[in-house]
């Protein structure tokens, strides 16, 4: 649902609880054309919208969060953009300028020198000492008259919405002190990663597909201690010697990585990661021919695929214990002796042949 | 549906035909002197009425703007299945994006509503409104029954109340528990098969249970960190001692239980504990159960190998 | 001359007819060969069946018959054999990985009995360690591998014990000197009753002790070893050659130094081979050559070591004897039947086995070490057999050591009908005479100080990236069951993740 609103009321509530009366620039800036539109009755409705048919509301209440100022320009510029660029040959954007709104006047107003140069037509403006025209992109010094023209209008609503927000904000530290009352001890310090204060979510996401992907016939605390071995083989054995043609990606120092074994495991696990799979489609060229097709995977696909493929290569050696198997093919990839750093080049291989067919491949929606 | 739409049309018929009928009482009403001038039809026979005065002229300006120039329905909605449904969730829509500024609260905090079942709101209705539909809109009524208390329109608070159903269900509270007089609080939990009683004390982070130390009651670490993750997360691990008692299960489902049960304890001794501990997910009950075996299934639901003799 | 038709056909001639008379049935396909022929029919491949088939069968049903097993991955070779046995008894002392930790105190003569430095972390020294291995004070799953060197927790039993050799060694005025101290080890399980020994073999070290050690008992009793009855004995006493042999090579290793330093004092007229004035050390190494003697030599050994003069016709000075430090672990395998069977085939009692016999002899009688010094007996709970009669006595143990007299209702007794083990009710009854009084030391978890220097200790090390403050110590004690330390070990040693950030970092 497109957000409608009153452009006018949102910027009296706002300048109601900021003193300084202007806004940034960057969130007046407003098209034009936008602005008129913005103004009038709303262009087109929907049944299912919040239309207000018979009361109409002229001033709608807005909440101090309720900031759409910003979305509405940059909604302009994009549409601007769009419809000018192709028409302009320099291909720069017509629209107001997001980036930089500090208006020319302003900056004028602050350097003296460049008055003295300034083209006539804001010469003779500034001798005229006033005039609704301005010569910024921005709606900048639009926006004062349309304040006193609400202003002037007695507006109850806006009185309302103000008096309702500033109950709320002068409740919230009764509201604060309330929470701290049930206390006995301080309040807990939230931990950096929100998200590992649940206890279904404690361990590193990695480490949990890990472990999970080792778990055999449902036996999750086996599977963890054969994770917690691998952990400690990789925090025990002697730093990589990182070949330089298969080096981890974005890894600190090798003699680092054992101590922090989560992050060698993590590095590990990505670096062989491929990027896409192979997805092989019947009937595409006719005659029953399979076309590969390579298809994008998201993070955890590719992590599921790189451990597969190492936990499948860690079959086939010789060591006694599941996790000193494991634990060997992890360090072999560090040190990129494993086959399976060849796997991965091999798919990507196929993955970069099969780049022409994905025009064969039926679209998406 | 036919008798619904029966029922709109029949509505949208009345309201069209309002207009002409008291046009027409006033008319059958109105003192002869003020009638208008009949156009009769004329007959052969000429008399002075033949030569009576013509018709005055039709005011066009109050006549054709009373009625309409085509049947308009009352409702928006009214071409849609449902156009009384139709018509409250655009009700409700219209109020939340009125008051979407207002100040809100955590759902949790939220009080507690008893919104009409969807049997009673299909009554209330009269429409035979989907499942889907209606819990979205009951998501429109949770979102409005989210504004602070202090800042809630009367607007919103009589359309909130004409959504619940007859007799409040949540009127009685059942008493907060509290700590005993010698400062334990008590705390019960259940996950699978075990069930888990804590009584919690403040002290020094001893922790007993059943009568043992948790080290020899959980091998693993994990377990032991399950059940007394809800004082770790609120960083009371050192600040509290605990008596648990727990039976039934395995391992894990008794340290699944007791980490509820150690939870409810802790919110007995600090109720402002509740936002941290259910993003813990450590007062979140966990009612999963053991599928029953069904007769003619091997298991819950894996069946016999079927072979073709 | 060979007949045109083919017998087959000649000796079934109706079947043949009445064959060609049917019309031909659907089912068999038609094979073009001669009419009269039905060899070409029978033996024809059957029909292959139609794909489409297999669509009709396909609702609801099982395919499991027809499903193929998954084939097991078959591994190249499976490992070369004792590889496993190999891997588990391998002990690593040190990480490389593990970060230096500058300025920790190793355990010296000065450091072992210095009250301040109680609740720190302190390493073992490293001229000691061969003799440590040598002894078999490291288990392997104490997680040595995981820090720079071995180091333990100088905690206050570590220090009691520090002080106490010092004594017995009589560098410290006290009535202690030369003394024998007996001590049974107990604790929950993780509570460091094994790194216990070790701290006091260490010390004995550095106070140049004799170290004789049984690292573990279960190897006596569980039919491992040789054994063999000694004639003449009433009951019957079993002597167990190769296990007195590996003693021996044992003292021999670890105390080579010591023992190569005294010489005989006494007559040994058992042994042949022994020249007079040779070492110790020499008397030691007979017994590994010839396992058929070593129980002998051990014997020899013992008298040796525990002579306060020398025998009447020595010619040699006397040196006197260093004192010596006794361990065992695993106390509850040696107080019950052995597997090992009689002749009758009745099981033997594991105090009929001489060696054990030897060393449970110590805790009984007063002055069991002429020199003085200390055993050390632990129980073990990570492989322990339940035994009834060894909790009683620990019981009666703990019970006498509160001062509840023998007589009073409170003393512990076995209950009636709990076929408590006579003999071990006896030892420990013996045990408990008036001189040299059996002592039970009971280790529990580490107290909070001493938690938070291992906890550092494992920061420092680089194994735990947190801060570390009150409550993360607090947080590890608890969930270590109360500062057990192998269980703080095991804690400290996961991967944290939903640490709560430092106070600091969020403000």
């Amino acid at each position: 649902m497109p957000p409608r609103f009153n452009l006018c009321t949102a910027q009296k509530v706002i300048s109601a609880f900021r003193q300084p009366p202007l806004a940034s620039p960057r969130k007046l800036a407003i098209h034009p054309r936008f602005r008129a539109a913005q103004s009038t009755t709303p262009l087109q409705k929907r049944w299912n919208s919040s239309r207000n048919d018979a009361e109409d509301l002229p001033e709608r209440p807005k909440g101090p969060s309720e900031d759409p100022l910003p979305d509405v320009s940059e909604e302009a510029a994009e549409i601007d953009r769009i419809m000018n660029k192709e028409k302009r040959c320099d291909g720069q954007p017509a629209s107001p300028e997001l980036e930089q709104g500090t208006p020319v006047s302003e900056i004028l107003s602050r350097d003296k020198e460049a008055m003295k140069h300034m083209p006539k037509v804001m010469q003779d403006q500034v001798k005229k000492n006033g005039g609704s025209r301005s010569f910024s992109t921005s709606a900048r010094s639009r926006l004062p008259d349309v304040q006193e023209t609400n202003a002037a209008r007695e507006d109850p609503s806006i009185a309302m919405v103000a008096s309702m927000i500033g109950q709320a904000t002068e409740q919230a530290p009764g509201l604060e002190a309330e929470r701290h009352s049930g206390l006995k001890f301080d309040y807990p310090v939230s931990p950096a990663n929100t998200k590992t204060l649940n206890f279904r979510k404690r361990y590193d996401t990695l480490q949990e597909q890990f472990t999970k992907m080792i778990m055999e016939d449902g036996k999750l605390s086996r599977a963890q201690k054969v994770m917690a071995s691998i952990l400690d083989q990789l925090r025990t054995s002697p730093a990589p010697q990182v070949n330089a043609r298969r080096r981890l990606l974005g890894a600190p120092p090798a003699p680092q990585l054992p101590l922090d074994p989560v992050l060698y495991l993590t590095l590990i696990v990505d670096s062989v990661a491929p990027l896409f799979r192979i997805r092989q489609q019947k009937g595409l060229t006719g005659g029953g021919t399979a076309v590969q097709i390579p298809h994008p995977l998201t993070l955890r696909q590719r992590r599921r695929s790189a451990i597969k493929w190492i936990i499948d290569a860690s079959d086939k050696r010789r060591d006694t214990h599941v996790a000193q198997r494991i634990a060997n093919e992890l360090l072999a990839v560090a040190e990129g002796r494993s086959g399976v750093w060849e796997r991965r080049d091999q798919q990507h291989k196929l993955g970069i042949a099969g780049r022409a067919n994905l025009g064969l491949a039926p679209r998406r929606r | 549906m036919a008798g619904h739409r029966s029922n709109c049309i029949a509505q949208a018929m009345q309201l069209l035909r309002l207009p002409s009928s008291t046009s027409r009482v006033t008319v059958s009403r109105a003192p002869s002197h003020l009638r208008p001038p009949r156009t009769q039809t004329r007959t052969y026979a000429t008399s002075e009425e033949a030569v009576s005065p013509a018709a005055p002229e039709i005011d066009f300006s109050t006549s054709s703007s009373r009625s309409p120039a085509r049947i308009v329905p009352a409702s928006p909605a009214y071409f849609s299945g449902s156009p009384r449904f139709i018509d409250h969730v655009l009700k409700l829509e219209k109020l939340q994006t009125k008051y979407s500024g207002l100040p809100t609260m955590e759902a949790s905090e939220a009080p507690r509503m008893a919104w009409f079942k969807l049997a009673q709101f299909r009554d209330f209705v009269g429409e035979p409104v989907p499942t889907k539909k209606y819990k979205s809109l009951v998501k429109i009524l949770q979102r409005l029954n989210r504004i602070q208390p202090a800042a809630v329109p009367a607007e919103v608070r009589s359309t909130l109340e004409s959504f619940l159903r007859p007799g409040n269900p949540y009127a009685q509270q059942l008493a907060p528990p509290t700590v005993d007089e010698s400062g334990r609080a008590r705390g019960r939990g259940k996950r699978k098969e075990s069930s888990a009683v804590v009584h919690l004390v403040e002290g020094e982070g001893e922790i007993l249970v059943n009568g043992r130390s948790l080290v020899d009651v959980f091998k693993r670490v994990h377990d032991r960190e399950s059940a007394l993750w809800a004082l770790r997360c609120t960083q009371r691990l050192d600040k509290y001692n605990a008596w648990i008692n727990v039976r039934g299960g395995g391992v894990t489902g008794q340290a699944e239980a007791i980490t509820l049960a150690t939870a409810r304890a802790l919110l007995v001794h600090e109720p402002a504990l509740k936002p941290v501990l259910r993003k813990a997910g450590v007062i979140s009950v966990d009612a999963r159960r053991v599928e029953r075996k069904k007769p003619g299934h091997v298991k819950a639901r894996k069946m016999p190998t079927w072979v073709k003799r | 001359m060979v007949p045109s038709a083919c017998w087959n056909c000649v000796l079934r001639p109706r079947a043949a007819a009445t064959r060609a008379l049917l019309p031909p049935s659907s089912s068999a396909p038609r094979v073009a060969s001669a009419p009269f022929h039905s060899s070409a029919a029978q033996y024809a491949q059957p029909a292959k069946k139609k794909a489409n088939t297999q669509t009709m069968m396909k609702h609801r049903q099982s395919m499991s018959i027809r499903r193929k097993k998954k084939k097991p991955v078959d591994r190249v070779r499976p490992p070369p054999v004792g590889e496993r046995k190999a891997l588990k008894k391998r002990i690593v002392l040190s990480n490389p990985n593990a970060l230096e930790i500058e300025g920790m105190a190793d355990l010296s003569a000065e450091t072992m009995s210095n009250p301040s430095l109680r609740g720190t972390i302190m390493g073992l020294p490293v001229d000691k360690l061969d003799q440590l291995r040598a002894v078999e004070a490291f288990k392997p799953k104490q997680s040595w591998s995981l820090f720079r060197r071995p180091s333990t927790v100088f905690r206050r039993s570590t220090y009691e014990m520090g002080r106490l050799i010092d004594q017995i060694t009589g560098d410290v005025e006290g009535a202690q000197q030369g003394k024998v101290v007996k001590k049974i080890v107990t604790g929950p399980k993780g509570s460091g009753k094994t790194v216990h020994l070790l701290q006091a073999m260490t010390m004995a070290f550095i106070k140049k002790w004799v170290v004789i050690t049984v690292p573990d008992a279960r190897e006596l009793v569980s039919g491992d070893t040789a054994y063999s009855p000694i004639e003449g004995t009433n009951p019957t006493q079993y002597v167990q050659p190769n296990a007195t042999s590996t003693l021996l090579s044992r003292v021999v290793k670890a105390n080579q130094d010591v023992l190569a330093g005294l010489r005989i004092s006494q007559q040994h007229p058992a042994l042949k081979g022994l020249k007079p004035g040779s070492t110790l050390a020499d008397l030691a190494k007979l017994g590994l050559q010839d396992a058929a003697v070593a129980w002998p030599v051990f014997q020899a050994l013992w008298t040796e070591l525990n002579a306060t003069k020398a025998a009447p016709g020595v010619k040699d000075e006397f040196q006197p004897r260093p004192p010596m430090l006794v361990t065992l672990d695993g106390l509850a395998h040696w107080m019950g039947e052995s597997v090992y069977r009689a002749a009758d085939y009745t099981t033997i009692h594991s105090h009929d086995l001489v060696f054990v016999n030897h060393f449970l002899s110590l805790l009984t009688q007063g002055q069991t070490l002429g020199n003085g010094g200390l055993v050390l007996y632990a129980t073990s709970t990570s492989n322990s057999p339940s035994n009834y009669s060894l909790e009683v006595g620990l019981d009666q143990l703990a019970a006498r050591q509160e001062g509840v007299k023998p007589s009073s209702p409170e003393y512990p007794q076995p209950e009636s009908y709990s076929d408590a083990d006579p003999r071990v009710m006896d030892l420990f009854q013996a045990s408990m005479s008036k001189d040299g009084l059996l002592e039970l030391q009971t280790l529990s978890g580490l107290t909070r100080d001493e938690t938070r220097s291992y906890v550092t200790y494992f920061a420092r090390s680089g194994l735990l990236r947190e801060v570390v403050n009150d409550q993360l110590v607090g947080e590890k004690w608890s969930l270590s069951g109360g500062g057990v330390i192998g269980e703080l070990e095991k804690v400290l040693r996961r991967p944290q993740l939903s640490r709560p950030q430092v106070a600091t970092a969020t403000a």
